[in-house]
């Protein structure tokens, strides 16, 4: 079954992390901690380097300068699982040829965790049909499946919910719940303010490559956290738009 | 390591590169290829300076698919040099007369060239078209001059002083070098080893573009993640190794050129130069442009390596010719 960790306890520490791209900086100076049972978001408009800043920490991507300190069980196989923006899957393979190749990739034999999957993201409804025959938000719930058959300690999700219906939404989103009560961390970009909501308690307001605020939903929400000063006029309107 | 596999096989362009094309070759392409062999036609020229009526007879006799026949009355040994003419037979004077007299030794001089190779066809219809006036010509000989007193072997045994000790026929023999290096020239075949080299690199390429696809939809990323990049590589590598060999290999083996030692290097070569392409190149226009440029130069390289235009050793540096060493 997933590893239980007492919520609280550091998984990764970021120190003045930057990246570097063929002249452009796409992360700036960022530090920050990120502990055992967050469930953390990163947002901001497009080109903020909220994918490129999770890559880093997935550890997908090295920095050019600064440093990541991770935890001891994030080095261990299978600790990391990563959900990519896109989707990571064979066309012609069905949903069962996904879900045992993956499993033998990870090496994860946990029949009654990959059954508790199965039912919770409704696979077994289209469990032969091949990837192609599916529709979006139908592949977006094996993509997330297949990213999490290693059980991993902690998951990073790029937009996940891209053209995901409300009701494989709800699945999707209660199955990420579970997983995080049991103490798996969650760290993800989403432009989609219900996720936002539903998923994450804490947020890290980026921009241009920096990290421009930590704060909560709840603050963001009902207001409680001024932007003024902080952020540009685009940010703000996303801010404001929902709250 | 299936999976993998049957994510390849399930595309449709597959099986039409590793079955459908290769099929459609061998069943259509190779009989018009070996009927445009068969139409093929030998040049030999006959140099007759004194016009005898005998040559037109002779020619007559002859000419035959696949010999085409030109007679001239003016010696020229230019058209065997640049390879116009497979070979020349020159008449001497008074054949007739000395055909009649049984005095049939080199009464022809025959030249050609170190890449004739079927010129000796000709050579043996022309010695059986003279051989049987000259047998006829003899037979009329005995009759006019009939010897009441020979006796039935002594005639019998006459007639084998056209077979013993020495061969039926003979006439003078010339060989006269080609425009281009003495060296002996690539056998016909070695033409197709860069055609069906130059196919199985495209479909190296092709498979190719999956690693890709996989690395652009983020596949690689996930396996990278979980630590089995290595099986992931293997098993692709295994798979185009299996199935680049078999269509490398079998057409290889039906022509008769799977003896050459280097072919498995070049096999593996060209896979691992397509796998390093992938690692270090990663957008997929980049593959295409090394691999099409790759390709057609080292096709040309071969040839010119094949027919000795060239013979530097920076010529190995493309795969495809390390067949020549």
């Amino acid at each position: 079954m997933i590893f239980k960790k007492e919520i609280g306890e550091m998984m990764l520490q970021l120190t003045s992390v930057s990246y570097q791209k063929k002249n452009t900086a796409l992360v700036k100076d960022i530090s920050g901690t990120v502990h055992a049972g967050d469930r953390l978001t990163l947002f901001g408009p497009n080109g903020a380097g909220k994918s490129t800043l999770m890559r880093l920490m997935a550890g997908i991507i090295q920095p050019t300068t600064g440093k990541i300190d991770v935890s001891d069980g994030l080095r261990e196989k299978n600790a990391v699982g990563y959900i990519p923006q896109q989707l990571a899957l064979f066309e012609n393979l069905t949903v069962k040829e996904h879900i045992k190749f993956y499993s033998k990739m990870t090496g994860n034999q946990s029949i009654e965790f990959l059954q508790e999957m199965i039912e919770n993201l409704r696979l077994d409804e289209m469990w032969k049909k091949r990837i192609h025959e599916l529709s979006g938000g139908m592949k977006r719930k094996v993509n997330l499946a297949v990213g999490l058959i290693q059980q991993p300690r902690i998951v990073f999700l790029d937009e996940p919910f891209v053209g995901v219906d409300l009701a494989a939404k709800h699945d999707m989103l209660a199955w990420l719940n579970r997983l995080n009560e049991r103490g798996v961390t969650l760290i993800f970009v989403t432009h989609d303010w219900q996720v936002i909501h539903e998923l994450a308690d804490r947020m890290w307001m980026m921009e241009q490559g920096e990290l421009l605020t930590e704060t909560t939903v709840t603050d963001v929400i009902e207001g409680t956290q001024s932007m003024d000063g902080l952020a540009s006029p685009a940010l703000q309107k996303m801010i404001s738009y929902h709250s | 390591m299936i999976t993998l596999w049957k994510s390849i096989l399930c595309k449709k362009t597959t099986w039409m590169l590793i079955l459908v094309i290769p099929l459609a070759i061998w069943f259509l392409v190779l009989p018009t290829a070996e009927e445009t062999v068969n139409q093929v036609t030998v040049p030999i020229i006959i140099v007759d300076e004194f016009d005898q009526p005998l040559t037109d007879e002779l020619m007559n006799d002859i000419e035959e698919m696949p010999f085409q026949i030109k007679k001239t009355d003016e010696f020229d040994l230019r058209p065997l040099v640049k390879g116009e003419a497979e070979a020349i037979f020159v008449m001497q004077e008074n054949i007739d007369g000395r055909i009649q007299s049984g005095e049939i030794d080199e009464i022809i001089t025959w030249y050609r060239n170190e890449n004739s190779y079927v010129d000796g066809l000709f050579k043996e219809k022309l010695a059986s078209a003279i051989m049987s006036r000259a047998v006829r010509a003899e037979a009329a000989n005995l009759v006019e001059t009939y010897q009441v007193d020979a006796d039935w072997d002594e005639v019998y045994q006459y007639g084998t002083r056209y077979f013993e000790p020495e061969p039926i026929f003979q006439m003078n023999f010339e060989t006269i070098g080609s425009a281009g290096s003495t060296e002996p020239r690539a056998s016909d075949n070695t033409i197709f080893f860069p055609i069906i080299w130059l196919y199985v690199w495209l479909v190296i390429g092709y498979f190719t573009r999956f690693l890709y696809q996989w690395r652009d939809q983020g596949i690689t990323e996930r396996i990278e993640l979980v630590g089995r990049s290595g099986w992931y590589y293997g098993s692709w590598l295994l798979f185009v190794l299996l199935i680049s060999g078999i269509l490398m290999l079998l057409p290889l083996n039906v022509i008769g050129m799977l003896d050459n030692t280097w072919i498995f290097l070049i096999l593996a070569a060209s896979i691992l130069f397509y796998l390093l392409v992938a690692l270090f190149v990663k957008k997929i226009q980049g593959l295409y442009v090394i691999a099409i440029s790759y390709g057609i130069a080292s096709f040309v390289v071969f040839m010119l390596a094949a027919w000795n235009l060239i013979s530097e050793s920076w010529m190995h540096l493309f795969i495809p010719t390390w067949f020549l060493i």
